[in-house]
């Protein structure tokens, strides 16, 4: 090999090697432990067995997936809700206020989670600020807790996820050129049909991979049913956080890994669609 | 010209691009000091073919030599030919200064000999006073130039031009064009210059290539391809072309007894075709004149009647579109004499259309 | 005027990001170690909290850790990014796949299946551990950021860089790397930021005697409120809106 390649190949090879140990070979390897039987004294025996798909499908496990998907897909729909005419909104601004606008997106986007599902203790304790609100506007006679309830979950996980929901469908909604909405608006289109008919499907990819960044996490962050939920509201995280480290299950935590693997590569399929399908539609139009 | 030996040596090139051909079976060879054209339609492969001679690209088969080595399998860095790209591709973090002296960085010449030349080849392109700029600070003429200095400041055995004019003015591209040549000649440097626009290679070339779907077509002067095309595609591609239909019926010593358009006429021509073959005759429009009705002595032949369809007044030129009673319609350019009182023909009125003897070619049916 | 209003729109959603985190701000200058009413204002939990150990090593760790995986990651996601932009090699668009589904995996998948490799590989949870999972989840972003900046560029400057006889590392080193700086430098203060928020991936890589900030935060919190904490948690806020702003800067650069 000549100096010529040699940068080339070492730039190549050292990081395929780094994805491939530390990426790709760890997701192997938990699809193999996945398979594997329990070992009380050695975390797993070796020999081939189903156990772990057999407890994930226990009515048990069913009803703190179903719970998980409930509160992660219920999560995913505020936050597309509350994201979708925010974003629209500040991308299709003309003020120079809008870079500190969208810079007020980042921060709580870049603060750690911890803290940020923290602070919302503050909001939802007995004699928090809601509560120190509602009774101040008389709505409530006695302060209330909001904590270790289902809605605050959501309120959490809705929090915690809202900055990811915002950036994608913000930069989808800005690639929109302008002027096909006003062309839309010109050949005759009402508000509402420009919109089901043209930004609605030019924004689809930003959707869709928002939902991703929202709905993905929403599985697994197992902090926020823990410090918000008192323990009750359990996601899949907190599930397979404690086969690994309180119940010493690991086959069964590695199968629970491998289906929200499995669910994630769905989405990333659908994903590539909603994107290659927008992307064929272009190139056939240039 | 020097010699036997090319500069540049292309064998039996070919190039795939995902199975599918770009550049099939191509020779050629570039001499040292001439200015060449590579001329064809976007896609027919010209660009590939200046990539592959500046290394960015290697063959699927055959070879590329330049002075007389097998280039093959040597990087761009190492090959001794420049590039100017068509976007210029100027280093945009580098002054005027910094980016000429690149690749005598590169080569490692010392900084006082660098500084000396930057400053020469700056003048050269009359730049003198724009090294500290940057170069998002200069007009696209300006940037034009510093992408030209650039690359003949390191003395290739050839400089590489990928549609450099396509991106300035028509009035800045013409000049352009002279300086271009003028430099060539100056430099005594091999210019392979690569273009769509055949205007364009015909005012500056000593050779033009046409290439069509990956082949050449043709390789000869500006005059020879315009005024003589190897067939039909090359015809059509470098001008507005008249083609009538005809039928040879004997040849002999560079005159050919054929029958155009329904009409007997003797066609000059150095191809020899046999009796009753199918030939196709090759007009320019400023071939083409119109022939006084009453002019019964006049040379011109055949005389084929038509209709004046519309008339365009050009300036210096008149074009005016006949419509054939053959059923073709027609281009004829008419250059104003002042010495000639002309009739002014308008839409509508009957006409009879010939050509200037012997201006014509000659080319055997094709089903193109 | 429908400026104004549109502005007023976006009103409740920043009233909503941003209400619990002045909240958590204000509530660590409170002379009052377990209400929410105000008492005055003091810098006593500051205090308290430079002469908390603990929470100092963990927060030494975390910066460790951080600027060194930021580091690491940076430099093979710049490698890879412009390797993935100039050559055609076999393997390429696994390399783009295996790189989004690292970036978009469950943090949880992550944690666990790295866990499971460092078990294999004898190693007990800690620095190490740590290090190489943090850089992991960083070099996807870094790679993106630093690919999406390489195609917004002609990619004829380096061809012409090879042209003019630089060897390929030289037009790296000369034309490609200054070129992209502003997005290697954002690459990596995204890394450090990644590696700062990470709760879930450490979680699993920590052991006693290597603790990071958020999950000794975690340990502290999960039972209430605690003022060190609260004063804690308010520099680390102050800390990020100054990467985002400088971030922003760097972005700007980079347009």
């Amino acid at each position: 090999m000549n100096m010529h390649n040699r940068f080339r190949f070492l730039s190549i090879s050292g990081a395929i090697l780094w994805l491939s140990v530390f990426g790709l070979f760890p997701g192997l390897l938990m699809m193999g432990t996945s398979f594997l039987a329990r070992h009380e004294a050695h975390l797993v025996d070796f020999r081939f067995s189903l156990e772990g798909y057999r407890t994930i499908i226990d009515p048990a496990f069913l009803k703190i997936l179903w719970n998980s998907l409930y509160l992660a897909a219920g999560t995913t729909l505020l936050c597309l809700l509350a994201a979708y005419p925010f974003a629209y909104t500040l991308a299709r601004m003309e003020t120079r206020w809008k870079k500190v606008l969208l810079m007020l997106v980042m921060i709580p986007f870049w603060t750690n989670s911890l803290v940020r599902t923290y602070a919302l203790v503050f909001m939802l304790k007995t004699r928090g600020i809601v509560s120190t609100i509602l009774v101040w506007l008389g709505i409530t006679a006695k302060p209330v807790s909001f904590m270790y309830t289902e809605a605050a979950v959501f309120i959490g996980l809705t929090y915690t996820l809202l900055p990811f929901m915002i950036l994608p469908l913000y930069s989808a909604v800005e690639k929109i050129d302008g002027k096909m909405i006003e062309a839309a608006r010109d050949l005759g289109a009402g508000s509402w049909r420009t919109f089901f008919h043209v930004t609605l499907p030019l924004t689809m990819p930003g959707i869709v991979a928002g939902c991703m960044m929202v709905f993905l996490p929403a599985l697994g962050m197992f902090f926020v049913p823990d410090m918000l939920g008192g323990g009750k509201h359990l996601l899949v995280g907190n599930f397979i956080k404690n086969q690994f480290l309180v119940a010493r299950d690991w086959p069964t935590g590695a199968a629970a890994g491998v289906v929200l693997t499995l669910l994630m590569l769905a989405l990333i399929y659908v994903h590539g669609v909603s994107k290659g399908r927008l992307n064929k539609a272009g190139k056939k139009k240039s | 010209m020097t010699g036997n030996n090319p500069i540049i040596r292309l064998e039996n090139l070919g190039m795939r691009f995902d199975n599918i051909m770009v550049l099939e079976e191509l020779n050629l060879d570039i001499h040292n000091g001439e200015f060449i054209t590579l001329l064809g339609p976007s896609g027919c492969g010209k660009t590939t073919l200046l990539r592959l001679i500046a290394g960015f690209e290697s063959p699927t088969s055959g070879t590329v030599s330049i002075d007389g080595r097998i280039m093959n399998d040597v990087p761009p860095n190492q090959r001794r030919v420049n590039t100017v790209f068509q976007s210029y591709a100027l280093f945009p973090h580098m002054s005027v200064s910094n980016n000429l002296a690149f690749g005598l960085r590169m080569a490692g010449i010392a900084k006082r000999e660098r500084d000396q030349r930057v400053r020469e080849a700056l003048a050269m392109v009359d730049l003198p006073d724009m090294g500290d700029r940057m170069p998002a600070n200069l007009s696209g003429g300006q940037q034009q130039r510093v992408a030209i200095a650039r690359a003949v400041i390191n003395n290739p055995k050839a400089l590489l031009l990928d549609e450099p004019l396509s991106a300035l003015d028509a009035k800045l591209r013409k000049r352009m064009q002279v300086q271009l040549k003028h430099l060539c000649r100056k430099l005594g440097i091999t210019f392979v210059f690569v273009t769509h626009d055949q205007q364009e290679a015909f005012a500056m070339s000593d050779r033009v290539v046409v290439l069509d779907n990956g082949r050449i077509e043709q390789v000869g002067t500006p005059e020879e391809i315009y005024e003589e095309p190897v067939n039909l595609k090359v015809a059509r591609f470098v001008g507005e072309t008249c083609i009538l239909d005809g039928s040879a019926h004997h040849w002999s010593d560079g005159i050919l007894h054929a029958i155009v358009e329904g009409q007997p006429c003797q066609l000059k021509t150095r191809r020899s075709f046999g009796s009753h073959e199918s030939i196709r005759v090759v007009l320019r429009p400023e071939d083409m004149v119109i022939v006084p009705e009453d002019d019964i002595a006049s040379t011109h032949q055949p005389r084929l009647p038509g209709t004046v369809n519309e008339t365009v007044y050009k300036g210096s030129t008149w074009d005016m579109v006949v419509d054939l009673d053959c059923g073709k319609q027609i281009l004829i350019t008419e250059f104003f004499n002042e010495d000639e009182d002309r009739i002014c023909h308008k839409t509508g009125d009957r006409v009879i259309v010939s050509w200037f003897e012997g201006w014509e070619v000659v080319l055997p049916h094709e089903h193109a | 005027m429908s400026q104004i209003r549109n502005t007023w729109r976006l009103l409740p959603v920043y009233i909503f990001l941003y209400t619990p985190m002045a909240a958590l701000v204000a509530f660590s200058f409170n002379n009052s170690k377990f209400s929410t009413a105000w008492k005055g204002f003091t810098w006593q939990w500051y205090a308290r909290l430079a002469s908390n150990t603990q929470l100092m090593d963990a927060a030494i760790n975390s910066l460790t850790i951080a600027i060194l995986s930021a580091t690491i990651a940076t430099v093979l996601g710049v490698l890879l990014a412009v390797a993935l932009f100039r050559y055609r090699f076999c393997g390429r668009r696994a390399v783009q796949a295996g790189l989004f589904v690292v970036m978009m995996s469950p943090d949880i998948v992550l944690g666990i299946s790295l866990l499971l490799l460092f078990v294999l590989m004898g190693i007990r949870p800690g620095f190490l551990p740590l290090l190489t999972a943090h850089t992991t989840f960083c070099l996807p972003f870094v790679v993106a950021t630093v690919y999406s900046r390489l195609k917004g560029f002609d990619p004829h400057v380096i061809e012409a860089a090879e042209d003019l006889g630089a060897s390929e590392y030289q037009a790296f080193k000369n034309v490609i790397l200054p070129m992209i700086m502003p997005a290697v430098a954002a690459g990596w203060l995204l890394s450090f930021t990644l590696s700062m928020d990470d709760v879930i991936i450490s979680f699993f890589m920590t052991g006693p005697d290597y603790e990071v900030l958020p999950l000794q935060i975690y340990s502290m919190v999960k039972m209430g409120v605690k003022p060190d904490v609260n004063a804690l948690s308010t520099i680390m806020i102050g800390v990020t809106v100054c990467l985002v702003f400088v971030s922003q800067l760097l972005m700007r650069k980079t347009k």
